[in-house]
Parts: structure tokens; C-alpha cells; sequence
């Protein structure tokens, strides 16, 4: 059951739906759930998203699962339930919607879920920017993240040479998504801010490069910008107890 | 005269152990000065010789392990601590309603690290809200959030009860921009937040908590590079509804401008109505502007019209006035020329007149000082105060109608629309009123609140977009979270069993 608030432009929806039929349902009615995550290619279950706050590759671009998430039904240890509707920007307490958010309690599920949906984007386009070195890469994604120019998927490819026939082998590969006309202003400044690296943009229209290129977008989370190492996840010890005398207030 | 009690000799001791001489003080001027911020409660119960809330003493400490300390001490002895920043809160958010330790955290004011590759910095909670911006600028960054508190408030205080900048529609509030937290507990133990990257964000739990979960003492930020561009758009709208749609398809187009602020029909009357220099905002009649306005028509006429507030709230609503919007973009000049094409389209498509920069340059030049020209209102007897509630798209013409027609029954009330989102936006009412004697002032005051905020929650909105709880409406707290509530109770209890921090705040009990 999808209930649609075409003013606000949040979709109420069911827990254990997929990212994925829930983009098929929407886009039928023009609109389109800003959220992509590499763990199980969008199978996954709004649910187990939730629990595990998984990275949205579009975070640059619409924000996190937590700015997406605008309240849901939730239930823990099967007899402790929680709606949560309150307006997310407020100054009343602390965000228990946030807090719930990556939880990753056992037997906890988000029974129902109230997302902010966006209309279908006017244009997606397809690029890349090849490099001489990896160091040349990095030091154009440094000055990219200065900007507001990051674009709404990124990714780095080695080889580009070989899969794409690029002239070097280092690629920043990204997409661009929104209206025509700032699309295509974004694809310019980035091209000037490449011109210092003698880079040049190549905009992709082939549409079997295209496939090509948003599988390599999708396949990984984004590396932080200009950071060479990916980031290990390693909670903190304090943070672990904090959450579970989180997790006791919930059930007591 | 003010007479408070002399505070207990052990806590003396206690302080002078734990701290230097100059690092803590107990004298009538500190306490009084500490027993306020710059909520209208407060101004109003000075105006009439009170002060209700002072703490026992005032502590100054200069790290974190020094404020460990004193927390562990006072969780000891249970001894109520009353978080510190600017003293800008105007809710009673720092209010020692049980005595105790007023904990200043403006010592702790350096900036630690200002990191480049990764566009973010961090700074310890004191340090004041400009100081910060300036050592930024300085070098090419912004934090980008500019409350009009800035002057006085802190890092921590923005974090602690939420705060939002003028630019938030475009950089989100200050929960937005924060990627790491320190926090020290209750009982001393301090918490580093953020920095495992576990899946859940428990930075949330203490943002927002004012001081009542912990005192946060560190944070590392995001921040920006100085906008190569800044633009202004000003339109004029025939009606509310239709600025409202204009400002929402907008943003729902995926357009975000830094600022937007769209005054309705009141303020936009009230606007135009006072200078032939240009545009001026509201606040600016009532301050520099109520001074000659004053003049001309005498305190007596005001009150006398102030005695009647529904008439002259109905008043803007038979006049053709339109409503105003102010819109400001920044970032990159091919970027921001196309973001303003979409949007002037659009709004010509809405019967929208173009009113150019001006009013947008106006209002930047004067967006901090409305804050600061309330007191000849107060001086006059007469009372002002601000109310910023919001809420999703589908409700926001009900909440406004409702809440603006609940204050205009007690008051002259005008509101302006900013802080828009996809999904929602915040509505940011004043209120201007006159009662004859201090209890009467004090009554009406709160007669205004109670039933406006009840209207609020009944309207599907939340009592606060930014400004935070406090004491002042601490008791709306159980209706505006429902069930939820307990949660929050049993989070404090857990983490504050002896309830020694900000007691009473959020509407939280022992």
C-alpha cells in the first residue's frame, strides 16, 4: 500500500518493500525515491536499510537515509512500538527518528515508512575525466569538494584506458542529475576546474557505455573525495554502550 | 531589591579545590547577570525588579577534563549544572530553576584544526559565533550559518538546541553540518561521537537535549568555500497561497536558494509602509522605526490600538498589499544565473512582480540588528516576542491561519515564512502587545504563548523550528512527542539518574 502526499512529496509505504519496486511503483506516477545502495543492488528491504543506515551513493546530491526518512512505525522486541511523524527540522528534543536510524537492534523492524520522494529528473548525463596519475586524480576530486559542483554519483575507475578507451588510464567517472539547462552548466564548470589537469570531459551517450558506466557507479560506496583509502568501519567503544543504554531506554 | 541567599560554604570549598580563583565566582552581580538569557519572560521580569532563577555560583572552566571534573563533582553531590554558551537563548533554556552551578563554556572558545582536504574544522563549544566565522573567512571558509544570534552565541549553543542560519534552506541547519561531537556525561565520563562511523548517529540524542543529556565541548564541522557569486531575487505575490506554491515547486524542482524569506500580507504592509529609502523589515519599524513612529502618533494611540489587536490584524488582510519574497542564491556564477532563470520563469508564470535586488540588499545589510532593538519596545511597557513554528507543505496554510489568528487575538501579529525544505517550512511569528502593570504584562505574555502553542500542536506542528525549548515551553513538550515522551524520560534518567543537569528543561522531570 503506497500513500502519496503530492504536496509535501512524501510517499508512505510499507517496511518490508524493496528500494527497488518502490522506484518501479513511483516512477509509473513521475516521481523517484533518491536512494541507491551498493548492499544487495537496491533488494534490500526499506527495513533493514533503515536498521543499518546503509550510505546512499546519492548523498552528495539528495542527502542521507536520514534525510530521506521522514518518520516511520517502528517496533522493537515485538511489543514495543513507536510511531514517529513529528516535522524533522525541529528544535524540540533530540531526533529520536535519528537516533533510531542504524539502530541495527535484533528484532527491531520498521513496520511502515514515510520517505521524501523527488520528481523524476529532467536529465541524467553520463561522464568521465581521465587522469595521468592517481595523484592527479586526487588532487582534481580535492578542489572538485570545494565546490558546490559534486555531482550526484562519483566514482574512480583504474584501467579506464582498456574498459572505456580513455586517453589515460586514471578516470573520475560521475553523473549529473536535475534540469537541462543547470546539468549542463554543472558538466562545464567541472570540465573548466579539469582544464588545469589537461583533462578533458567526455559526456558518454552511447547507451551500452552508459550501462557500463552506472554499474561502476553503483558497484562500490563512494570514496570519500581525495581520500585514497576507503573508510573502515570500526565503532567506537563508547559509542557501542552509549547505544545500548539507547537501546534499554527503548525497551523499559 | 533582588535578595539571594548566600550559597552553601562546602560548595565554595568544592570550587576552590577544583579551580582557580578567577575560574569561579558566587557574587550577587555574577549570579544575576547568569540568571537570564534573552527570552522575553526574562527582559519583562526585569523590566518589574525579578529575578527568579539565579544559580549558586558560576564556573568558568578551561578544558574538558576541568569540566569533567566539576560534573563529576556536582553528580557527586547533587548539585544542579546549567549548560552556558552566549546567553542568546529565548526560552529559559539556561534558567538555574533549582540554584546550582552555572556552567560558562566561553573559555573554551579555540579552534582546533582546520582541515582543507577534508573542508571541515574543529573548534571547542565556546567560541563565539562570529569569532568563529571570522577565523574562517580569513581563510576563504564559512561555516555558513548565520542565526541572527551570531553575535553573541556559541558553537555549542548553536548545537545544543539546534539552531538554524539565515542560509539553511541551502546548507540545512546546524545538525546538518556537524560530523563529530565530544560530550561529557552527567557523571564526568566524556564520549567522543562520530568518529567510529558505527551506523547509528548518536550525535542526535544531544543535539537538541540543551544540556540536559550532557554538555557538548567539541566539534568538528563542515564548511564551505566564500561563494563565488551572491544573487538576489525580490517578488511580489498577490496572495500567501500563491508565494507559498512558488517557493515550493521550487525547491521541489531541486533548486535551493540560500535564502528565502517570504513576508506575509502584515509585514509585508508594515514593510512598506515606513521608509521611501527602500525596503525595511518589520523589526526595524518596531525598533528604529517605532522610535518616530512613536512620535507621531503617541504611546497612548499605540496602546490604545494595541488594546484592539484583531482589528488591525484584519486590517492587512482588506488591504491589496501582496506579499513579499526575498530570495538569495549563491555559489558558482553559470550555476546561480540558471538557478534564477528557472526561478523568475516560474514565478512570472505565478502573476509575480519583480521587484529587483534592492529589498535583498537591504535586507543583508540590516539581517542581524533586528535582535538587538527590542528593548525601547520593553522600555515603552510595551512587549514583543517571537514564535517559530513548521511543518509539512499540506499543512502549513492551516498552521499559519491557526496559530496567527490564536496571538492576533491578543496581539499585533506578522509573521514571514523562511527555512524552507523539500518537504516542509517554518513560519516565524512576532508579536507586539501592551498590558498596564506587571502582573497584567506577565499574565498576557503567557496567556499569548499558552494558547498559541496549543494551537500549534493541535495544527500538526512543532512548537519549535529553532529556537529551541527551554523552560518556556517545557510543558508542551508530553503533547507535542505523544507516547514518545517516555522514551526521551527514560533516555535522561539512564544518563542522569540524580537529574543534576538543566533540570526542569524540555519539560523533563526527576
Amino acid at each position: 500500500m503506497m500513500e502519496i502526499d503530492e504536496l509535501s512529496l512524501l510517499v508512505t509505504i510499507d517496511g518490508d518493500e524493496t528500494i527497488e519496486k518502490l522506484n518501479v511503483d513511483l516512477s509509473r506516477r513521475g516521481y523517484f525515491f533518491p536512494y541507491m545502495t551498493s548492499v544487495n543492488k537496491n533488494k534490500v528491504s526499506l527495513s533493514e536499510a533503515l536498521l543499518n543506515n546503509h550510505p546512499n551513493l546519492l548523498e552528495a546530491h539528495f542527502g542521507s537515509l536520514k534525510d530521506l526518512c521522514i518518520g516511520f512505525e517502528f517496533t522493537a522486541d515485538q511489543n514495543h512500538f513507536m510511531g514517529i511523524h513529528q516535522f524533522q527540522h525541529a528544535a524540540v528534543g533530540p531526533s529520536l527518528k535519528n537516533v533510531l536510524i542504524g539502530i541495527g537492534a535484533d528484532n527491531a523492524v520498521f513496520t511502515s515508512v514515510t520517505l521524501q520522494v523527488i520528481p523524476l529528473p529532467e536529465s541524467m548525463e553520463y561522464a568521465y575525466l581521465s587522469f595521468l596519475s592517481l595523484n592527479e586524480l586526487l588532487s582534481f576530486e580535492k578542489k572538485l569538494i570545494a565546490t558546490d559542483l559534486v555531482p550526484s554519483l562519483r566514482s574512480r575507475l583504474n584501467r579506464a584506458n582498456q574498459i572505456l578507451g580513455a586517453d589515460h588510464n586514471y578516470a573520475f567517472l560521475f553523473s549529473c542529475w536535475g534540469s537541462e539547462s543547470i546539468v549542463s552548466a554543472k558538466l562545464k564548470s567541472i570540465e573548466d576546474l579539469a582544464y588545469a589537469y589537461n583533462s578533458h570531459l567526455v559526456q558518454v551517450e552511447d547507451p551500452l557505455l552508459i550501462k557500463k558506466i552506472h554499474k561502476q557507479l553503483t558497484a562500490n560506496e563512494p570514496c570519500p573525495l581525495g581520500s585514497k583509502t576507503e573508510v573502515k568501519y570500526k565503532p567506537n567503544l563508547d559509542e557501542k554502550n552509549l547505544k545500548a543504554e539507547v537501546l534499554r531506554a527503548l525497551v523499559s | 531589591m533582588l535578595e539571594l541567599h548566600e550559597p552553601k560554604r562546602k560548595l565554595k570549598r568544592a570550587l576552590s579545590s577544583l579551580l582557580k580563583e578567577d575560574q569561579w565566582a558566587v557574587d550577587e552581580v555574577h549570579r544575576i547577570s547568569y540568571g537570564r538569557d534573552s527570552c522575553s519572560q526574562s527582559i519583562l521580569e526585569m523590566k518589574h525588579g525579578k529575578i527568579k532563577h539565579p544559580p549558586d555560583a558560576v564556573v568558568w572552566p578551561e578544558s574538558s577534563q576541568e569540566l569533567s571534573s566539576i560534573l563529576a563533582y556536582c553528580h557527586e553531590n547533587s548539585i544542579p549544572v546549567i549548560p552556558f554558551g552566549g546567553g542568546s537563548g529565548v526560552c529559559g533554556g539556561t534558567w538555574a530553576t533549582q540554584g546550582g552551578i552555572s556552567l560558562d563554556l566561553k573559555r573554551l572558545d579555540q579552534i582546533i584544526e582546520i582541515n582543507v582536504e577534508e573542508m571541515s574544522f574543529t573548534a571547542q563549544a565556546g567560541i563565539n559565533g562570529e569569532v568563529l566565522e571570522r577565523a574562517l573567512n580569513a581563510k576563504g571558509f564559512s561555516l555558513r550559518h548565520f542565526p541572527s544570534s551570531i553575535y553573541c552565541a556559541t558553537l555549542g549553543g548553536y548545537l545544543a538546541c539546534r539552531s538554524a542560519g539565515q542560509l539553511s534552506t541551502k546548507y540545512g541547519k546546524v545538525e546538518d553540518l556537524v560530523l563529530e561531537m565530544e560530550v561529557v556525561l552527567a557523571d564526568g565520563r566524556i564520549i567522543s561521537l562520530g568518529t567510529g562511523q558505527d551506523s547509528s548517529d548518536l550525535k542526535e540524542l544531544f543535539m537538541g537535549s540543551e544540556g540536559t543529556l550532557g554538555v557538548i565541548t567539541k566539534a568538528k564541522m563542515k564548511m564551505f568555500r566564500l561563494p563565488e557569486v551572491e544573487k538576489f531575487l525580490t517578488y511580489k505575490f498577490s496572495d500567501l497561497p500563491t508565494a507559498l506554491k512558488g517557493i515550493r515547486q521550487t525547491l521541489q524542482s531541486g533548486i535551493f536558494p540560500s535564502v528565502v524569506r517570504l513576508y506575509d500580507e502584515t509585514d509585508t504592509l508594515l514593510a512598506h509602509s515606513y521608509s521611501e529609502e527602500g525596503e525595511t523589515s518589520c523589526f526595524d519599524l518596531i525598533k528604529d522605526g517605532f522610535k518616530p513612529y512613536l512620535e507621531k502618533i503617541k504611546n497612548e494611540s499605540l496602546r490604545a490600538v494595541l488594546a484592539k489587536p484583531s482589528l488591525l490584524n484584519k486590517l492587512s488582510k482588506v488591504l491589496p498589499t501582496g506579499c513579499q519574497l526575498i530570495m538569495m542564491f549563491e555559489g558558482q556564477s553559470n550555476i546561480v544565473d540558471e538557478e534564477i532563470n528557472i526561478t523568475e520563469k516560474l514565478f512570472r508564470s505565478l502573476g509575480a512582480k519583480n521587484l529587483g535586488e534592492g529589498p535583498g540588499l537591504y535586507w543583508k545589510a540590516h539581517r542581524y540588528s533586528v535582535a538587538y532593538k527590542l528593548s525601547p519596545l520593553f522600555d515603552e511597557g510595551f512587549f514583543a516576542d517571537t514564535m517559530e513554528v513548521a511543518c509539512t507543505w499540506d499543512k502549513l496554510e492551516n498552521l499559519y491561519e491557526a496559530v496567527r489568528e490564536s496571538i492576533g487575538k491578543n496581539a499585533l501579529a506578522f509573521a514571514h515564512f523562511s527555512h524552507a525544505y523539500r518537504e516542509g517550512c517554518s513560519i516565524y511569528f512576532t508579536f507586539v502587545s501592551y498590558k498596564k502593570g506587571a502582573e497584567a504584562s506577565e499574565k498576557h505574555y503567557a496567556k499569548i504563548w499558552d494558547e498559541a502553542l496549543n494551537v500549534c500542536v493541535q495544527a500538526g506542528g512543532v512548537i519549535s523550528h529553532h529556537h529551541g525549548v527551554g523552560l518556556l515551553k517545557a510543558k508542551y513538550m508530553k503533547d507535542q512527542w505523544g507516547e514518545n515522551f517516555s522514551w526521551l524520560q527514560n533516555i535522561k534518567n539512564i544518563l542522569d539518574p540524580r537529574n543534576i543537569l538543566n533540570p526542569g528543561k524540555l519539560g523533563l522531570s526527576s
